[in-house]
């Protein structure tokens, strides 16, 4: 069975999320993150000095920036003394730059290729947002909670 | 022969940024100068986009409008391309100003 919507009715404006720099620091993404959850959005769109799309930031990306160096070497968990440490050094980790934690806008939908194909891309790459391009130009983005409504209401055949 | 799309600097050795075409100097000049420009869009463009009362918004967007074109007159003082990115940002923030001044002008 074939999707009844297009990709192209998926796709949110990029003026619908937060926007930032990619020079601004993690305390600022948050501010931004939390604006974007109150929207129900969950990302950060990061661009360049000519105004760009260069990458987008997510929750997780920050998680990561304010994670201590020494917890980021723990593969079976973190030992339960980590909560206490977790202000340590916070300041620091707050401002340093985005750039160092988001995602790079390195892949790309076309608008007129299939939900399915974008499904793919965005669990191969392991992403919640993809850029949707018309040839050179970006339409906006395309969110992994649309595509899943989509593709669980046609397989469900709701 | 390598030649600087903005200066016109040119030499077998000129190193050219690929994606701009500007030698490595106006490069860094328009990295600069377009920072300032792309702090102030989006600074304006959220506190567009948490405003409420629709004078406010119409405020924010005229913002986000006028940093936008000082944004593109640098680039065409580079000889660049802008971003799509950039031009549609400054036609939504438009459309979305005249629509938060039609609101204003008719609670007024």
């Amino acid at each position: 069975m074939e999707a009844k919507k297009k990709l192209k009715d998926l796709i949110i404006p990029l003026s619908e999320y937060p926007h930032m720099p990619y020079w601004g620091t993690l305390r600022e993404a948050i501010v931004q993150l939390n604006v974007a959850y109150e929207s129900s959005h969950h990302a950060v769109l990061v661009f360049d000095e000519a105004y760009k799309l260069v990458g987008m930031l997510f929750q997780k990306d920050i998680l990561k920036g304010l994670e201590p160096k020494f917890a980021q070497h723990y593969e079976d968990g973190v030992p339960i003394f980590w909560d206490s440490l977790l202000k340590t050094g916070s300041e620091k980790r707050l401002g340093r730059q985005v750039k160092e934690f988001m995602s790079k806008a390195r892949f790309t939908i076309g608008v007129d290729d299939s939900i399915l194909k974008a499904s793919h891309i965005m669990l191969e790459e392991e992403t919640h947002l993809l850029p949707v391009m018309e040839g050179d130009k970006l339409m906006g983005v395309l969110r992994m909670s649309d595509l899943f409504h989509e593709i669980t209401r046609v397989v469900l055949d709701l | 022969m390598p030649q600087c799309r903005k200066c016109g600097k040119k030499g077998l050795f000129l190193k050219i940024e690929e994606v701009t075409g500007l030698c490595l100097s106006c490069n860094e000049r328009f990295a600069q100068e377009g920072k300032v420009f792309t702090e102030r869009i989006t600074t304006a463009k959220n506190e567009a986009s948490i405003a409420k009362d629709p004078k406010d918004i119409a405020k924010f967007c005229q913002l986000v409008e006028n940093y936008g074109n000082e944004l593109l007159a640098l680039h065409q003082s580079y000889n660049l391309h802008p971003s799509q990115e950039l031009l549609d940002l400054i036609a939504s923030y438009k459309k979305m100003r005249v629509s938060a001044e039609r609101e204003f002008m008719t609670e007024a």
